[in-house]
């Protein structure tokens, strides 16, 4: 730790998962997207963090929780059902020490994930009393950990400001979540999926935003070009704040080339003894239909460029852990180095990546960044780690320029989320859009209680339908029934709801009964649309 | 008025099998894993795929950026895991719903989005009413005789061009040669050409405007560097202004190794690219002229 640094990294993890929320039925493995995020990621970057915590060491990361996954963690049916999801591990996972018996290697592995799944059981249930929320927030309260928010059902931007109140929609209820979540107002948002757009800025502000995090070509592409690259941030006209994307890191982590998950050692995803045991072995745990899924049991590592793999070695997997820590360390410290006399305020290198990456994908994820952030602070370096508000903080005098319009996705643009296999869906987005703004201008502040219920769940279902989550599975080409499904409901349920309200025939047990089903937000106010 | 083909039905079994109801209500609502399985299993309709989902979909922004090797594996598992039904269920708790989406929603309306710097998208419709009107001002046959066509201007430099589109399609994609600039579509029609016909005029008949819509840029805007003009600080706590200038471009040799921000792109997204590469070859519907 360097006490007077020339310069800093910022890590900011995005964490969402689109809301799958079915009380209706217990077949929908969706909702198992939550389950194996909470154990492959959530809990290990906690119990990392509370590591850290422990042996207290500085630290500083910054993460962004979208208002679907708080209100999916806070969901006592999907708590319930995740409960569920463990004990059916468990089960599995004493069965597979039985059956390993004839191999010490593989039987080691099958104890490892019985510990791990049993430990996670406790840590839900006893630690965190199911809420992992409060488990965040934590962190947050002493300091190290910054959470910023999202987009309300992470709707994007550039295609959705057709419509420029469904974007202030976005934004509203995105910090009202937060606020209830976290007893603060937000300092910076994740915009989704990085979607930049400058007619969004006047909303951020309207909202308390102070800054926001785009992808690289956001500051690059800015006008006037930023002096200092996306070494610096830069703020809008509006006095919104961004920071770009830095590349060098990116690279490191992402590279298909070779980046770090890619490691030899590294378990591999996609062996698992869902695909790979006996079939009526294995049928009590896979889809309820008998198909073959993702246990998250996996005893292979991923050994090297073709299908022949070993199995897995979790000294191996940490000792590469600390290799590249010390890489990526080193790698830091370097640009740092080269950077630093060239600016007139320390570079801060901003590091964003999806949470899920951390864990899911990559599975020793958590374990390097615990590694990396204790080398940091022990290790002598000339940087700190940072959150972007107390970088802002810290060197207020800001290069005024005007973001580039951009985003995440492939190509830095629009196309993953509006191109020919998705492109219909707009119309639809824009027009529910527009009808929202009608209803809340035809009946402004309703006081018959009926009518305002139904007119707040139009506001939802408008907000879920325009998760971008959907989009992008449908460009992505599998699960694309689900994704269509959840576009059809909405817009259903959205259009069905607005005839009922306007020629006053408002079905209440179908109200009801959708209220249940898309049970997020119980605060919400359609007057935000108005 | 909107062509909304949604049914809802309800199980008749409501309120007459409120007993059994009660009962898989409480066994999920005890979360007894047993309980649960054993009353939800032993329905009909599953819902299997969805295992493999979420691997593809952060998989796209993660993993497949990463060298995870056995992607062989990996697409034949994720073919196996694709049958699907819609899930027609089942609680006895909850209606059972089927949506379709709207056909149009009758509307006269054109919306353009930008896809990239340099692509557009447009869509749009012409209401009943509207078409009606057309018809008793040019005649029965107004519709067969001219055909549909968009005025793109650019409202930045000002510049315009004109494309013939066709009838089968209500959506387009159009190429445009500026980036960042302000754009706007004028949907009209045009008389077919040679056609004898005298009372429709052969200028261009206006329908609707489009929304007014800025492209991204796309370029490291090097020329305020070179030109060396002054840049604005503000400081975020005070606003308080000053002013510095791109001095002696020490720093630009670093950006500008990042000037062609594709070839990075390619490193980290290149299954991605590969799709959306294919897509550049804009395949709009095709008229049958």
């Amino acid at each position: 730790m360097n006490n007077n640094p020339k310069g800093y990294v910022s890590f900011v993890l995005h964490a969402h998962l689109p809301y799958v929320h079915h009380p209706e039925s217990d077949d929908y493995l969706e909702e198992e997207w939550l389950f194996e995020a909470i154990s492959e990621t959530y809990i290990p970057l906690l119990l990392n963090f509370s590591k850290l915590e422990e042996e207290k060491v500085d630290f500083r990361i910054t993460m962004s929780m979208t208002p679907p996954l708080l209100s999916m963690l806070d969901s006592k049916l999907l708590q319930r059902k995740y409960i569920n999801y463990l004990k059916k591990h468990i089960e599995l996972c004493k069965k597979e020490v039985k059956r390993t018996v004839y191999d010490g290697h593989l039987n080691s592995l099958s104890k490892y994930y019985l510990d791990r799944y049993s430990n996670d059981l406790h840590v839900f249930k006893e630690v965190y009393n199911c809420n992992l929320i409060q488990g965040f927030k934590h962190f947050q309260d002493i300091g190290v950990l910054e959470i910023i928010t999202c987009g309300a059902t992470h709707g994007y931007f550039p295609i959705l400001y057709v419509n420029e109140k469904t974007v202030r929609a976005q934004i509203a209820v995105g910090v009202q979540t937060y606020e209830k979540y976290f007893g603060r107002k937000p300092r910076g948002i994740w915009l989704p999926e990085c979607g930049y757009v400058p007619e969004a800025d006047k909303y951020l502000k309207e909202f308390g935003i102070e800054y926001v995090i785009t992808e690289s070509h956001g500051i690059l592409y800015a006008n006037p070009t930023p002096l200092y690259g996306t070494y610096a941030p830069i703020v809008s006209p509006d006095g919104v704040i961004a920071f770009g994307r830095d590349i060098e890191s990116s690279r490191q982590v992402w590279s298909s080339i070779n980046g770090y998950p890619g490691d030899f050692n590294y378990r591999e995803f996609y062996r698992d003894i869902g695909y790979e045991a006996d079939y009526d072995y294995i049928k009590p745990y896979i889809a309820h239909d008998g198909v073959r899924v993702n246990t998250g049991i996996k005893y292979y590592r991923i050994t090297g460029k073709t299908d022949y793999k070993e199995y897995y070695n979790l000294q191996w997997a940490m000792d590469s852990v600390e290799k590249q820590a010390g890489h990526f360390f080193d790698s830091r410290q370097a640009q740092i180095t080269n950077l630093a006399p060239h600016m007139h305020t320390p570079p801060i290198i901003v590091c964003p990546y999806d949470a899920e990456l951390y864990g899911h994908w990559w599975y020793e994820g958590p374990d390097w960044l615990y590694i990396l952030f204790k080398k940091i602070y022990y290790d002598k370096c000339d940087y700190k780690l940072i959150t972007p508000g107390e970088y802002i903080d810290k060197y207020p005098e800001i290069q005024v320029c005007s973001p580039c319009r951009s985003s995440w996705g492939a190509n830095g643009y629009s196309e993953v989320w509006l191109n020919p296999t998705n492109d219909y869906v707009h119309r639809h987005l824009h027009r529910a859009g527009d009808k929202m703004v009608e209803l809340a201008h035809l009946f402004p502040n309703e006081k018959k209680k009926f009518k305002k219920q139904a007119l707040n769940q139009c506001a939802r279902e408008l907000l879920l339908a325009q998760s971008s989550d959907w989009l992008f599975i449908i460009t992505n080409g599998t699960m694309v029934d689900y994704a269509k499904k959840r576009i059809k409901d909405h817009i259903g349920r959205f259009n069905k709801l607005y005839e009922q309200i306007k020629t006053d025939t408002i079905d209440e047990e179908f109200l009801k009964d959708i209220s249940k089903k898309d049970k997020i937000f119980p605060e919400i106010d359609y007057m935000i649309y108005y | 008025m909107e062509n909304q083909d949604t049914k809802t039905k309800k199980k008749t079994t409501k309120k007459t099998e409120v007993n059994s109801t009660k009962s898989v209500a409480k066994g999920a609502k005890k979360a007894s894993s047993t309980t649960k399985k054993t009353t939800t299993r032993t329905t009909t309709t599953k819902k299997a795929t969805t295992k493999k989902a979420p691997a593809k979909k952060t998989a796209t922004k993660s993993t497949t950026k990463t060298t995870r090797n056995s992607k062989n594996t990996n697409s034949t598992k994720s073919k196996s895991t694709s049958k699907k039904s819609n899930v027609e269920k089942k609680s006895k708790d909850f209606i059972i719903e089927y949506y379709d989406l709207p056909y149009r929603y009758n509307q006269t309306i054109v919306k353009i989005l930008a896809q990239t710097p340099t692509t557009l998208f447009v869509y749009w419709d012409i209401s009943d009413e509207d078409r009606q009107n057309y018809i008793n001002s040019y005649g029965e046959d107004f519709f067969n005789y001219t055909k549909p066509y968009l005025i793109v201007h650019n409202i930045t430099k000002n510049t315009s061009y004109e494309i013939e589109i066709n009838d089968f399609a209500n959506s387009w994609y159009l190429r445009t040669e500026e980036p960042d600039c302000k754009y706007e579509i004028l949907l009209g029609r045009r008389k077919i050409k040679n056609l004898n016909d005298t009372t429709i005029p052969q200028n261009f008949i206006y329908v609707t405007s489009s929304n007014k819509l800025d492209t991204p840029n796309n370029h490291i805007l090097l020329e305020n560097v070179f030109s060396n003009s002054p840049v604005t600080f503000k400081n975020v706590k005070t606003n308080s202004i000053s002013h510095s200038t791109y001095g002696n471009l020490k720093f630009m040799p670093n950006m500008s190794k990042l000037y062609n921000t594709h070839k990075f792109y390619e490193s980290i997204y290149k299954e991605e690219l590969f799709i959306y590469n294919n897509h550049h070859t804009i395949s709009n519907p095709s008229s049958s002229y």
